[in-house]
């Protein structure tokens, strides 16, 4: 599996290597030409200055005083900046990590809107992996998941599968990643959308009974910590296809 | 003997730094390739950087590697090329967006024409997704590398090259699926 995973990256790495000397080519051969007639001197400016045989003459200014109008904006400005300060830090730090995210002013692409909140949690290896909302249409079912943790760590999760229960009908997916870190620098969120393409869940069902399952991928070692993450749920099935684009988030169309 | 070169550099020698542009000029202009996508904002770019390591030398000190240091300003240079360019405060480490593609099959390795699969692949992968993967195997940058001149931690800078492998291989399966998404 290893050697099959450094063959695929062996690829890749040679067809990124031709493309970009087909996009891109070779370095500029006249780089030095066209810098060397813009090089400067590193010469400190006091010995310029003592080459030029000019010492300047040291001045003295009184200290700068401020006017008391000046003091008194500043003073404002200053318990601006601290009752700002505390209310940030009131506030809760997941609330900044979704604001920051962006999750409470999407809107699912997929399903008019018409999204389920879950809130199901786990917590695993000290991030706290939570299924936010669902929603699913003939086209996609769609997840929103987000893990919070320390900011050295580094999980995400892989192989996620979508089952919908009492039959054998099993979703791949494919998943848009959003990330921040929190104000304080503590604790980084994520959001995961994972969008399940939803061919081969009957049409006639109004109601969708789902079991989630993936486990706990760790970039900082490269392996899949083994950690199953699990949720069971029900949503709704509209039957729209009107928007058969996955789910994203703001900015995250290129 | 990097150091001595550095050394007469920092004290101003033009000669030891033309060794110096002709020694890390392919790496860096493959970083700057990469990070602005385009061979014209590249060289310019890096023509600028270059000038940056001129005047910023004598802030180098000797201790520390001197590779990593010449790609960060290279790369600090790309980002306020990108900003002007963009008109906007666009910055390589605010694209924060990743693309997270689970399980696919490692068979397709047997696929005939899966070099072939591979390019057309590349060709329809996010804009992070091809840097990323440009810097590590067309710049040839170390991991902590990609991470200094992406200003991302270590471990995001590997999880990005993970998940951009991971596109590729389900664009490789389901194109449809990407290329709807691009057009």
């Amino acid at each position: 599996m290893m050697e099959e995973q450094d063959l695929f990256e062996a690829h890749v790495a040679e067809v990124v290597r031709e493309h970009g000397q087909q996009r891109y080519g070779e370095p500029p051969a006249d780089m030095w030409e066209r810098l060397a007639s813009q090089l400067t001197t590193t010469t400190p400016w006091w010995r310029r200055l003592f080459a030029l045989n000019f010492i300047p003459r040291q001045v003295a200014r009184p200290p700068r005083r401020f006017a008391l109008g000046y003091k008194l904006a500043l003073l404002v400005l200053v318990l601006a900046l601290i009752g700002g300060g505390s209310a940030i830090a009131a506030t809760n730090t997941w609330e900044s990590l979704l604001n920051l995210l962006n999750i409470h002013n999407s809107a699912p692409a997929d399903s008019g809107g018409k999204y389920t909140e879950i809130h199901q949690q786990v917590k695993i290896d000290g991030a706290t992996v939570t299924l936010e909302k669902a929603s699913a249409n003939a086209t996609f079912v769609v997840v929103d998941i987000s893990i919070i943790q320390p900011v050295n760590s580094n999980f995400s999760i892989s192989n996620a599968t979508l089952t919908l229960k009492g039959t054998n009908v099993q979703l791949r997916n494919f998943s848009i990643f959003s990330q921040g870190v929190d104000p304080h620098g503590n604790m980084q969120g994520g959001i995961e959308v994972h969008n399940f393409p939803a061919k081969g869940i009957p049409s006639t069902l109004k109601t969708l009974h789902l079991h989630f399952s993936g486990s706990l991928y760790n970039a900082n070692t490269g392996k899949d910590t083994g950690q199953k993450v699990e949720f069971d749920f029900t949503i709704p099935a509209y039957a729209g296809h009107d928007a058969p684009m996955p789910h994203a988030y703001p900015g995250e169309q290129n | 003997m990097e150091d001595a070169l550095i050394k007469r550099a920092q004290q101003g020698d033009q000669r030891a730094f033309q060794h110096m542009v002709e020694i890390y000029q392919p790496v860096a202009w493959r970083t700057a390739c990469a990070l602005l996508s385009d061979r014209g904002a590249a060289e310019d770019a890096l023509q600028e950087g270059w000038l940056d390591v001129w005047k910023g030398l004598k802030r180098y000190r000797l201790d520390s590697p001197f590779r990593p240091w010449l790609l960060v300003v290279i790369a600090n240079r790309c980002r306020k090329s990108l900003r002007s360019s963009r008109g906007s405060t666009i910055s390589l480490h605010d694209m924060a967006e990743d693309v997270l593609i689970d399980e696919q099959s490692l068979r397709l390795l047997s696929r005939l024409e899966m070099k072939n699969e591979l390019s057309q692949a590349f060709n329809h992968l996010s804009e992070q997704h091809r840097q990323i993967l440009e810097l590590r195997f067309f710049a040839g940058l170390e991991l902590t590398e990609v991470a200094m001149v992406t200003h991302v931690p270590l471990g995001t800078a590997k999880s990005r090259l993970h998940r951009a492998l991971e596109a590729l291989r389900v664009q490789m399966q389901a194109p449809q699926l990407f290329n709807a998404r691009v057009s």
